[in-house]
């Protein structure tokens, strides 16, 4: 956890936009899936977005 | 009070109304009681709208998905428009483009009054309607201190002078995030915002003089305050409502400085003599915003050039939702992207653009592409997390039926005293969360909901909720902070907030009855 927090702190910026995109390309890419119906796609989709928000909150 | 405890008592719903408010709170909370980033506190108020509308307003899997998907469109429309308007403002501020016009300015004249309003009215909104992002107060603030101004004032001065400017300013990004949020075109939400920004833009000017010489400075300065602030607000009217509006705050700092420079010279003190004035360097200064102008002048108003970049389209069809609560939303498109007209496009174009012409006339030091980059990465990317959550959180919200209930409960609560209340709602989400357009993307909805549900213009709502949220954003502590910070103000922001809070109220106040009487007209 400490070394995950010290890399955080390092490179904020690449942390940043790692985490942007996590919120941005499942939506891209796994929509189409999610939109034909498929309960696992949505769910995937749905539990990249909400850990990327997770894990927005600790930066 | 009285009226929302019965309007609870009748439907049963306080705690569906104080659930749905808490999303909204706990962001407020995070960022002004724990000083959280919005990137942070964005995240919390995201799961909290995430965990309220799974648990008590009943939404299901197939909303969630299409709610989320839809944000990521509209999170696309926002962002694009930031990044590039900041990369712009970065390639010239690098050439040394801004400090061209820092240097020019003052010399203009040595009135104090006419300095302040030159430089901290008319070039503090040029500022704004370029960059935002708090660049007017921390460019000017050191350019007035130099000049013999108080450290206060220097800070005072442009905090004021660029309000008016901010939602057409940053090149569009607060009023294209109402747009985003509400559903609602240029069309409608222009000309009423306009309208508002424009009145308080001259307010704004008096009150620039005013606090600089106080009623003396004011009685001398009436003139060319109502000169220029008249041609600054009908340059940002022309252009917002010819569907420009994401150049409104540029082409209005441009004419204000088209009118002003030479209003200044005109009314120098003739003992004064005029330094030559570097006119080459000006041009090349702002040839990237030149390139701009020009290219959203050509798309929008020569015939075929728009239908033409139109046939490339992002954007789904949304099917209608319902949740497990009977909540829906009927089907539509969502937001889509025209990525060629795009204002972010004609954005990154100028910021080519202007890179090459500086580079051409030898205005770049080495790296200095590298340290373009790497700054506007800097600035831009931890507000890119807090906006795409806020988004997020709002179109949750929205799905769930949750801004649905606020909004019937402010409507019952306020009822036709809403108008007065409405800009204060945009300034208290602006000073909690430090820009207008976070606070458009947090509350236009509910702005817009709850005028429908009361039957009054959405457009004078949402054009109060802006101009509320644009004056609000500069008394934002980040903001003051920022600003203390470039005039040695360090540790004496409470004072910057007492010179600063009173007008600020007093132009809401303004906001409050003009919306009332907009709304009585019409």
């Amino acid at each position: 956890m400490k070394n995950i927090i010290q890399l955080i702190r390092s490179y904020p910026i690449r942390v940043y936009l790692i985490l942007f995109f996590l919120l941005i390309i499942p939506a891209l890419i796994l929509y189409p899936l999610a939109e034909s119906g498929s309960q696992v796609g949505m769910g995937l989709f749905l539990v990249l977005i909400i850990l990327a928000n997770i894990a927005a909150m600790f930066c | 009070m009285l009226q929302l405890w019965l309007y609870f008592n009748q439907t049963n719903k306080a705690h569906m109304f104080i659930l749905s408010l808490s999303p909204i709170l706990i962001i407020l909370i995070l960022m002004v009681g724990f000083r959280w980033k919005a990137s942070r506190a964005g995240g919390a108020g995201y799961l909290a709208a995430l965990l309220i509308a799974w648990i008590w307003f009943k939404i299901n899997l197939p909303t969630l998905a299409y709610a989320h998907a839809k944000s990521v469109f509209l999170i696309m429309d926002v962002l694009l428009i930031i990044w590039t308007a900041f990369l712009l403002y970065r390639v010239v501020a690098e050439a040394g483009g801004i400090e061209v016009l820092s240097k020019t300015l003052p010399h203009l004249t040595r009135d104090k009054g006419l300095q302040a309003l030159l430089i901290g009215w008319i070039f503090a909104s040029f500022l704004q309607g370029v960059g935002g992002f708090g660049v007017p107060t921390a460019v000017i603030a050191p350019i007035l201190v130099g000049l013999g101004f108080s450290p206060l004032l220097a800070v005072v001065i442009p905090s004021l002078g660029h309000t008016w400017a901010v939602t057409f300013g940053s090149l569009g990004a607060s009023f294209n995030a109402m747009m985003a949020v509400t559903g609602l075109g240029w069309e409608i939400l222009a000309g009423p915002a306009a309208i508002f920004l424009g009145i308080t833009g001259l307010f704004v000017g008096s009150s620039v003089a005013l606090v600089t010489g106080g009623w003396k400075a004011l009685s001398r300065l009436w003139l060319p305050i109502v000169i220029i602030g008249v041609c600054m607000s009908a340059a940002q009217y022309l252009t917002v409502t010819l569907g420009l509006w994401n150049i409104g705050g540029l082409m209005g700092g441009t004419a204000g400085l088209l009118v002003g420079i030479p209003l200044a010279w005109v009314l120098r003190d003739n003992h004064q003599p005029l330094r030559d004035f570097p006119w080459r360097d000006l041009l090349i200064s702002l040839a990237g915003y030149g390139v701009l102008v020009g290219l959203t002048l050509v798309i929008q108003l020569v015939p075929g050039v728009k239908p033409f970049l139109s046939q490339v389209r992002i954007g789904f069809d949304f099917p209608a939702t319902t949740t497990g609560a009977g909540f829906v939303v009927p089907a539509g498109p969502g937001r889509q992207l025209y990525i060629l007209r795009h204002a972010g496009m004609i954005l990154l174009i100028s910021s080519l653009a202007a890179y090459l012409i500086f580079r051409a006339a030898g205005w770049y030091q080495d790296g200095a592409l590298g340290r373009i980059l790497k700054s506007t990465g800097q600035r831009v990317i931890s507000s890119s997390v807090g906006i795409t959550s806020i988004v997020m959180m709002a179109v949750i919200m929205g799905h769930a039926g949750m801004t649905d209930t606020l909004a019937q409960g402010f409507s019952s609560a306020i009822g036709w005293f809403y108008p007065a209340v409405s800009p204060w709602i945009g300034a208290l989400g602006a000073v909690m969360t430090g820009s207008n357009a976070n606070s458009n993307l947090v509350f236009s909805a509910l702005q817009q909901r709850t005028a429908e549900i009361l039957g009054l213009p959405a457009a004078f709502i949402l054009a109060a909720q802006t101009t509320g949220g644009a004056l609000g954003s500069v008394a934002a502590p980040t903001k003051v902070i920022v600003g203390a910070s470039t005039a040695g103000m360090e540790g004496k922001e409470g004072e910057i907030m007492r010179k600063l809070l009173p007008v600020i109220c007093i132009l809401l106040l303004l906001i409050s009855l003009m919306t009332f009487v907009a709304v009585i007209i019409l």
